[in-house]
């Protein structure tokens, strides 16, 4: 991130904004790009204010919405890491991977909240969760979740794979904003990272770190196919991509090629089976 | 030019061996150099140079023609690695980087026929370096080839105007991400999401710092001093 840039950018166009920060530019010089990555919440919080009212709904929306989505993927983690120091149900040699994965979406939870903070904008609540699936009946097909461990494998595939897809989903609309849109870009990346990862764990024969037409290794629910609607395209653009140009592409790599987005109604429609109302 | 040194400065700070003040003069001069080239001459048909390097041009068309070349050099990199596999290669290992090549030439194929008639030629590239019987090897080189590409997509795909060549590279970039993610832990175990920032986030590069970093793959250099930068 660019972030000086920023500041200089807001500190020109709000005095005031410059002042507040000014005691964090003089750590930031010293310190370099650990404090800078913490200081950028500030500074984008600082653009969604000063250009309110104008460009910024479409933003605003699409960063609460991130935001729902990595409280549910943050509680989720947290949840596993927090059994798992009674119940130990997380292999030892998978615990640091999946601390990792915690540590990222606490960093997405804390940078997208320090934005919205920032720009004083309304804070989106953070739901009860039933992670059962069971719409807040706590009897939904992933009961058990965190002590069965192929079972909180198969649910972290299936809330990452849909980050991706909501994350995906949403980049159109941050057009008017090349920060905001590199910024939800590079968020976007880490979730397809995690899903990779959680895949590759699964050691389900034939499943891999990318997605294969809508095959999910998944039994546990039926229902969670729907979140892999759509990733069986093998043509994009109007493009068909099996045996391209004459290079020998099977159906199934041509699938694998490219992840699907979602919009907000289908991300909003899942993430309600895991919602107490 | 403010735009353009805005636009690598931060980024910058992620290069190996390239001081800011360095770079930030590096920058000025590509700067510089596309504004020359902008004011005097209409540069969209991707004329060789009298070098041979290659201006992806500019516009949507040159981001689409830099990514191209970015999955050009992919492409040719896994399909040295799979015509020639390094010793002691797993059978995940062996589907994984064959997976990955199809899915890097569908890419690249992809790419050329949405560009149609602006597509620039087919680049030749230099993997020399490399020990393409080593595992280490391979994998070192595959890592640095997906790190650029996934910050090279989170970078680059801002400068796009049309929102469905959006929609598309953002259907590649998480892929790529996923490649990215497969070769560090194969590397390292539960290395998959490693260069993260303190916000959980993903480094992006601007094009500059891109052909910067990979240019030592590049036989047929290429240009974007072209392109927007923003």
């Amino acid at each position: 991130m660019n972030i000086n840039n920023i500041l200089n950018d807001i500190q020109q166009a709000d005095p005031e904004f410059g002042e507040r920060i000014s005691h964090r530019r003089g750590i930031l010089k010293s310190f370099g790009s650990k404090i800078t990555a913490i200081a950028l919440p500030l500074a984008l919080g600082a653009m969604i204010k000063k250009a309110y009212g104008k460009t910024t709904d479409a933003v605003y929306d699409a960063l609460a919405f991130a935001l729902s989505l990595e409280y549910l993927e943050h509680e989720f983690y947290a949840t596993a890491i927090d059994a798992n120091t009674t119940s130990s149900f997380i292999p030892a040699e998978h615990l640091p991977g999946i601390q990792k994965i915690l540590y990222d979406e606490k960093a997405h939870v804390d940078f997208l909240s320090g934005v919205l903070s920032e720009a004083g904008a309304p804070m989106p609540p953070k739901p009860t969760y039933d992670f059962s699936g069971g719409y807040g009946a706590g009897n939904g097909p992933y009961v058990g979740t965190f002590s069965v461990y192929s079972k909180f494998l198969e649910q972290a595939q299936v809330f990452e794979d849909l980050g991706v897809r909501a994350y995906k989903g949403q980049v159109p609309n941050l057009m008017a904003n090349d920060t905001f849109m590199r910024a939800a870009l590079n968020i976007h990346s880490v979730e397809a990272k995690h899903a990779a990862h959680i895949r590759m764990i699964r050691n389900v024969p034939g499943l891999m770190p990318w997605i294969t037409a809508v095959n999910t290794g998944i039994t546990t629910n039926n229902a969670t196919q729907k979140i892999y609607a759509g990733e069986d395209m093998n043509a994009q653009s109007g493009i068909p991509l099996i045996n391209i140009n004459g290079f020998e592409i099977s159906n199934e790599s041509a699938t694998e090629a490219f992840d699907e987005p979602f919009g907000r109604d289908q991300v909003t429609k899942i993430l309600s089976e895991f919602i107490k109302p | 030019m403010k735009e353009i040194m805005q636009e690598h400065s931060g980024a910058a700070e992620n290069v190996p061996g390239i001081s800011r003040r360095k770079f930030l003069t590096y920058a000025g001069g590509i700067a510089g150099a596309g504004m020359l080239i902008a004011s005097c001459s209409k540069n969209d048909d991707n004329t060789p140079a009298p070098d041979g390097t290659v201006d992806v041009g500019g516009n949507d068309k040159g981001v689409l023609n830099y990514f191209y070349a970015l999955e050009q050099m992919q492409a040719y990199f896994y399909r040295k690695v799979c015509d020639n596999f390094y010793q002691n290669l797993s059978q995940y290992e062996y589907k994984a980087f064959q997976s990955i090549r199809d899915h890097e030439i569908t890419h690249r194929e992809f790419l050329k026929n949405l560009l149609g008639t602006s597509a620039i030629r087919e680049l030749e590239f230099d993997f020399g370096s490399v020990d393409f019987i080593s595992r280490t090897s391979v994998l070192n080189t595959a890592r640095a080839i997906e790190d650029i590409s996934v910050a090279a997509y989170n970078g680059g795909m801002h400068l796009f105007t049309t929102p469905s060549f959006v929609v598309a590279t953002s259907k590649i970039a998480s892929v790529e991400a996923r490649h990215c993610s497969l070769i560090h832990d194969l590397l390292t175990f539960n290395n998959f999401s490693e260069g993260t920032d303190a916000n959980g986030t993903d480094p992006n590069k601007g094009p500059a710092e891109v052909v910067a970093a990979t240019s030592m793959y590049f036989k047929t250099k290429i240009s974007v001093n072209n392109l927007p930068t923003t």
